[in-house]
């Protein structure tokens, strides 16, 4: 039988300088995660998030964890991200405005009412990017 | 204490299969914070029960910009909005993993760790509503 295994990797860069200049932190993290090889999906893609929340995850994504990334690509309104279907309550993992992103190994079960990532704005519809890679269990 | 910041973030990823397909993202952008009073940052202690890493914002602050990375070898942890253990699970970290977010909310933020006491390396900054 075939299996699929997969590794994600990520890098970043965060500093915050104040007004006179100084820097405050500033981190670099990196990391590769081990071989998957339960994995079943690597996907990526640009999405329309409509007024009414969607979804970017298929449903054979891992609910356990999912390295997941999303930036929004457009340039007027936020988009939030959630675990499920709740666009508009206080269970977004990130709340997004044009050109930011986000990224985290999420659970895409936590709040026990569904199985996938959404994304939704209340305002118009926003163009997001986004890549999603099945993770180890916890 | 000065209370207007210029938060800079950027990052990539790539994922990868054993037949050597790849994707690959990345981003990059700035926040000009103004009048905030919350900057958290540098390393704490996560027990199993839940751990504040910033309270809730007030007064000017409209939301925070959070990351927070598992300096464990061997256990994972969960962060959490509204602070409650195992509600509103924003990241699962294994060892070595990070995450970073952005959240307009007024929520704390709250972390747990699934069997010991893990620490971790983390800032979380309050942002305005111009941000």
């Amino acid at each position: 039988m075939a299996v699929q295994s997969t590794s994600f990797t990520a890098s970043g860069t965060f500093s915050l300088t104040d007004a006179n200049g100084v820097v405050v932190f500033s981190y670099s993290p990196a990391f590769t995660s081990q071989a998957n090889a339960a994995s079943l999906v690597l996907s990526t893609g640009e999405h329309l998030a409509g007024t009414t929340a969607s979804e970017i995850a298929l449903p054979e994504h891992n609910d356990d964890r999912v390295y997941c990334f999303v930036k929004h690509v457009d340039s007027d309104h936020s988009v939030e991200v959630s675990p499920a279907l709740q666009e508009g309550t206080s269970k977004e993992c990130a709340d997004l405005k044009p050109g930011e992103f986000f990224f985290a190994p999420m659970e895409l079960n936590s709040d026990g009412g569904g199985a996938s990532i959404t994304v939704g704005n209340g305002t118009s519809a926003q163009k997001i990017q986004y890549l999603l890679c099945d993770a180890i269990d916890n | 204490m000065p209370s207007n910041y210029t938060f800079n973030a950027s990052m990539s990823c790539s994922a990868t299969s054993s037949t050597g397909y790849t994707q690959a993202q990345s981003g990059a952008f700035s926040l000009n914070l103004t009048q905030i009073n919350q900057v958290e940052s540098g390393r704490m202690e996560i027990g199993t029960s839940n751990t504040v890493v910033l309270a809730a914002p007030a007064d000017t602050g409209i939301g925070k910009v959070v990351y927070m990375r598992n300096l464990d070898p061997v256990n994972f942890l969960e962060v959490h909005s509204v602070a409650t253990v195992d509600t509103d699970v924003i990241a699962i970290l294994e060892p070595g993993e990070w995450f970073f977010t952005i959240l307009r909310d007024t929520q704390a933020v709250g972390a747990s760790a699934d069997t010991a006491v893990i620490d971790v390396e983390y800032f979380a900054v309050e942002i305005d509503t111009n941000a």
